[in-house]
């Protein structure tokens, strides 16, 4: 992903923003459709950038006091232009120390926590063999590299099903439909229930094996010349693990011939590819775990996955 | 739910299928995209929750920074 490639990757500006600053990462989904404290101050925040008109995204950066005064907010990726702005904005600044709520009554609609039981699972995508056009310029460069990130929840009764050494059929749809995209150039589209063409894995010994066949074609062949506006053919393999009624491995890797872009997703080659989706288990120390997965957002339509 | 899934079985291999992957390719395929190795900006201490940054900064006397995206930033994307 580009910001994180290229806007994070300077020591100097990530030991700016862990002394100096209090940073914070936020889905615009979210964050523009509460309504409560955390979406009020969010609004009153981004409406002050310069140039914000409602029809334009409010992502991006934003250099704010605690009380919602913007310092500076902009749109660009640009590396040393972040740094330059982190550097001014802590020229002159003086807020006092002062106690804040930290806690507010939130809006339960956008509340996303990993439901009671469930396990997360991190999930990387990548292109690992294209014929892609030309060099490309840097920018193409880092995107043809860049890996998708995403996090699978595996909910309380499939783990179950898992510790009794049976593969449920929800998390054969889930991980289909809502894990196995192109997401390693930005918001991929996901597949839904009648795209799902074949989806076949079995568990045995905690060995995974299967396929997966998905397309946007309603009679699919998965090959170059085919009308499907999207297709991913698969081959699935995987080990899980079971150790004293737990789930200590689940490592799984999708790899196949993927074909075709999203609106968000420009710039994919132009003839089909191979793309590799990998899955294990996260470390749930890590602050990144809690983010919840991207199709998350109509929650029950990704626990449930028909 | 495996025959709801199933809309059309595919009784032998088309041509385009890929093939089975190997264990050899599985753990290479694996290791390179769960890499355990952390890159700059994960060692980053960022936060979820804006009222919580809210509070933090307000204590600190440290401004806020605000990294938002469609599709979240740490996450998806």
């Amino acid at each position: 992903m580009l910001d994180r490639a290229s806007s994070f990757h300077d020591q100097e500006t990530v030991d700016i923003l862990t002394k100096r600053y209090v940073p914070v990462a936020l889905d615009v989904f979210y964050e523009e459709r509460r309504k409560d404290a955390a979406g009020e101050l969010y609004w009153k925040i981004v409406k002050q950038r310069e140039n914000l008109t409602p029809d334009r995204t409010t992502q991006g950066f934003y250099i704010a006091t605690p009380d919602g005064r913007l310092l500076n907010g902009w749109n660009n990726r640009n590396g040393p232009r972040l740094k330059k702005r982190l550097k001014l904005a802590l020229n002159g600044y003086g807020e006092k120390k002062t106690n804040v709520a930290a806690t507010a009554k939130g809006d339960l609609r956008y509340e996303r926590s990993l439901p009671h039981g469930a396990v997360v699972v991190d999930v990387r995508s990548r292109i690992l063999k294209a014929a892609w056009e030309g060099e490309g310029s840097p920018w193409e460069k880092i995107r043809r590299q860049s890996i998708g990130r995403d996090h699978l929840w595996i909910t309380n009764a499939e783990r179950e099903e898992l510790v009794a050494e049976r593969w449920p059929a929800s998390l054969t749809r889930r991980l289909a439909r809502f894990h196995l995209i192109d997401n390693t150039r930005g918001e991929a589209p996901m597949w839904r229930i009648r795209e799902v063409h074949e989806a076949s894995l079995t568990l045995k010994g905690g060995l995974l094996t299967g396929r997966i066949r998905l397309s946007t074609d309603d009679n699919p062949n998965f090959h170059p010349d085919a009308a499907a506006e999207r297709f991913y053919n698969t081959a699935v393999r995987g080990v899980v693990t079971i150790k004293d009624g737990a789930l200590v491995r689940f490592d799984v890797v999708v790899r196949g011939t993927f074909f075709g872009e999203g609106r968000w997703t420009p710039g994919s080659p132009k003839k089909p590819f191979t793309l590799a989706v990998a899955f294990g288990l996260a470390n749930p120390k890590l602050a990144a775990s809690k983010v919840p997965p991207q199709a998350a957002r109509d929650l029950r339509s990704y626990l449930e996955a028909r | 739910m495996v025959a709801t899934l199933t809309l059309v079985i595919f009784l032998t291999a088309l041509p385009t299928d890929p093939p089975p992957i190997k264990q050899a390719e599985f753990k290479k395929v694996h290791a390179e995209l769960l890499s355990k190795t952390t890159e700059t900006w994960e060692t980053i201490p960022w936060g979820l929750d804006l009222l919580r940054a809210r509070a933090r900064s307000a204590r600190e006397g440290k401004p806020l920074f605000i990294w938002s995206m469609n599709g979240h930033p740490l996450g998806c994307v």
